[in-house]
């Protein structure tokens, strides 16, 4: 079974109805006891973040804003094992995750193949701490899609799967 | 107001049928949230995905 870890940007295209999106919007939408989308605690702030800085662009309206917050928030309320209407799985952002993402940025200072900023290694690091969660034969089942060129080139260099929310696999 | 109270109960104070009413009501605000993206894309057909995602990508880049 593939797991998917969501960037942000790839996560947000799933509250809009852009058929770009559908993929995602599908993903989103498949529920179980035991979701298949993997997010970090941070996208819990970078979505709220990403909503209100659309809604300050005039990129959309505040009715959109209304409904997605609070449908945004019920589904991390819904995020535990076992709860038929579960969507995600959260990764913790713990000290260890902090020292793996602070460990990334050195890694890649030199901007090959891609210069990783803060936001971006936290990311990575919660994706490779949910990769290393899972049993051996199933690590390369973490496929993680965003949309950040920068993450995505990195997330490659580390061994991931990496998928561009609107050119997903057939 | 039984929704909002759900929402808010701490988690050991949640049976089965609240679970199941939080999701019903996070299932009826993401389809609301799908309705007003829709209404707006139909009033602004000139916005782009590129402008939207440009807009949610800006967090990352650095200034």
């Amino acid at each position: 079974m593939s797991l998917y870890f969501l960037d942000t940007n790839a996560l947000i295209g799933a509250y809009g109805n852009d058929p770009a999106y559908s993929w995602v919007r599908g993903l989103v939408n498949k529920r179980g006891a035991m979701p298949g989308i993997l997010l970090s605690d941070l996208t819990r702030i970078e979505f709220h973040s990403a909503v209100y800085s659309l809604e300050r662009e005039r990129l959309i309206n505040p009715g959109w804003v209304r409904w997605t917050i609070p449908a945004f928030e019920r589904h991390i309320r819904l995020s535990r094992e076992g709860i038929a209407g579960a969507r995600y799985r959260l990764i913790e952002v713990t000290p260890d995750v902090l020292e793996r993402a602070r460990d990334l940025v050195q890694k890649y200072q030199s901007g090959k193949p891609k210069a990783l900023h803060t936001l971006d290694a936290i990311q990575l690091a919660c994706a490779i701490k949910a990769s290393s969660m899972l049993p051996d034969a199933q690590r390369q089942d973490v496929k993680l899609v965003t949309e950040d060129q920068q993450l995505a080139g990195c997330a490659a260099d580390q061994g991931f799967e990496v998928i561009n929310t609107i050119h997903p696999p057939a | 107001m039984q929704e909002q109270r759900t929402f808010d109960k701490p988690d050991a104070e949640m049976t089965p049928d609240d679970w199941d009413a939080l999701s019903e009501e996070a299932e009826r605000m993401y389809q609301e949230a799908l309705k007003a993206w829709d209404e707006f894309a139909q009033e602004h057909p000139e916005i782009t995905r590129e402008q939207w995602m440009g807009a949610v990508l800006k967090e990352r880049v650095e200034r």
